[in-house]
């Protein structure tokens, strides 16, 4: 696993559901949740809600 | 991607800015001031480093809550981890900033200095290690955290059984923050209109958990996560709700927080763990919000294998520290006799002031002499 550049063993007993090439959450030194790389559309559907917009995002994330 | 890394500063400034102007125009709606309460260590040190407290409209204020996992372990488990440093034939493992909290008479960091050993681990699981290598020894884990930090807790357990370690074990006060959410919402003293909800406990817990609050208290909560506009999102959502009476459970925080949480973790830690009455520094005994090793476990629980006896604890005592009341949001670091004089973070009493995470040590690092501390 590397960690802003630097690597380091984690240990994967509680998420073993995710692959190589995953991005994840680490917790005292274990993978905790496998990131989705959607934080950047969520924003800009709720700038876009503030303007007026419908909600898309979903209320209790996907 | 991460926000920060998206947007250039400049544009996370302006959204920052129509953030706080519709978070001012939705609370201006409501005709009184809002209170909303953080409940997670690392949201009150992003909210003080960014200086998000100065930032908000004058009708819209924040406090912290009990969210700090250091900061709400009371007296008493201090004592006990520092009697069992104290003997031959243990080492303790711990995370760091547990060595400076004050026990009763003294802290894990004197009793280091005094030739105890007590090794700081990055993981729970470096524990196994320390064993492995000192058979002869008996290896205590200090776990104390909320629900993000219990699974790996009983991992630990799990691996050391499956390791056939004989000498690993757990001091355990770990906490849970439901339990502790019911109990501010029903102190008089305290008045909320909306929680900040932790977005670590919830990558675990998922969002569920945080249900009650919208169907026994019509309280709104939010997940989210701990970059400055991250918590101005869900201050946004917060406010909105309130503005609409409405009370909801929404989650800002989904690129990590599912509704169903970590269902291996939770597994794990309700394999190894059961909920038991727990102690809150300040704060006292609140029903079924602490983990205590369930009996298929006993043999790694060091209170069970290796009882402290009575008369080794020292009596408690008063030291005048507000910690109990700033933890409930009752108070502001201010108003304790001690804060900035007797109290600060080379010489902290109590431990508010002791983790990095703690609201006196957030205030006093953010706070003291350059800003007009918040809305208060």
């Amino acid at each position: 696993m590397e960690l802003s550049g630097v690597t380091r063993e984690v240990s994967m007993m509680l998420l073993p559901e995710a692959k190589v090439g995953d991005h994840v959450l680490v917790h005292a030194g274990f993978a905790m949740q496998i990131v989705d790389e959607k934080e950047f559309e969520e924003m800009n559907a709720l700038l876009a809600e503030m303007h007026g917009a419908p909600r898309t995002v979903n209320e209790l994330g996907s | 991607m991460s926000l920060a890394a998206e947007l250039s500063r400049a544009q996370q400034r302006q959204v920052a800015g129509e953030l706080v102007a519709e978070i001012g125009r939705l609370a201006e709606k409501c005709g009184r001031r809002l209170r909303f309460m953080e409940v997670c260590g690392t949201h009150t040190v992003s909210i003080f480093r960014a200086g998000i407290r100065q930032m908000l409209p004058e009708n819209v204020e924040l406090v912290s809550g009990p969210g700090c996992p250091v900061c709400v372990t009371p007296d008493e488990y201090m004592d006990k981890a520092i009697a069992y440093a104290r003997r031959e034939d243990v080492i303790i493992t711990t995370f760091g900033d547990m060595l400076k909290v004050p026990g009763t008479e003294s802290s894990l960091s004197e009793a280091k200095a005094a030739g105890a050993d007590i090794r700081i681990v990055y993981s729970p699981l470096d524990s196994l290690q320390v064993a492995k290598e000192n058979p002869d020894k008996k290896v205590i884990f200090l776990a104390v955290g909320f629900e993000t930090t219990a699974p790996t807790a009983a991992a630990t357990v799990l691996a050391a059984e499956q390791a056939g370690l004989q000498n690993l074990y757990m001091l355990s006060a770990q906490k849970l923050v439901p339990p502790a959410l019911r109990l501010l919402i029903d102190d008089p003293e305290v008045l909320v209109d909306g929680f900040i909800l932790p977005g670590h406990v919830s990558v675990v817990t998922g969002t569920e958990v945080f249900r009650f609050l919208e169907t026994e208290y019509h309280i709104p909560g939010v997940v989210t996560g701990f970059e400055p506009l991250q918590i101005l999102r869900s201050l946004y959502r917060l406010t909105k709700q309130v503005a609409e009476g409405e009370a909801k459970i929404e989650n800002e925080y989904g690129s990590v927080v599912k509704p169903q949480g970590n269902p291996t973790s939770l597994a794990v830690t309700s394999k190894v763990y059961e909920p038991v009455a727990a102690k809150w520094r300040g704060i006292g005994e609140i029903p079924a919000s602490g983990l205590k090793m369930r009996e298929a476990y006993k043999a790694y629980d060091i209170e069970e294998v290796l009882p402290l006896p009575a008369g080794q604890l020292p009596a408690t005592k008063k030291t005048g520290c507000r910690c109990g009341e700033v933890l409930k949001g009752i108070v502001t670091p201010h108003d304790c006799p001690l804060f900035g004089k007797a109290c600060v973070p080379t010489h902290a009493i109590g431990p508010c002031m002791v983790s990095v995470e703690g609201v006196c040590a957030a205030w006093y690092k953010y706070g003291k002499g350059i800003f007009s501390y918040g809305n208060q």
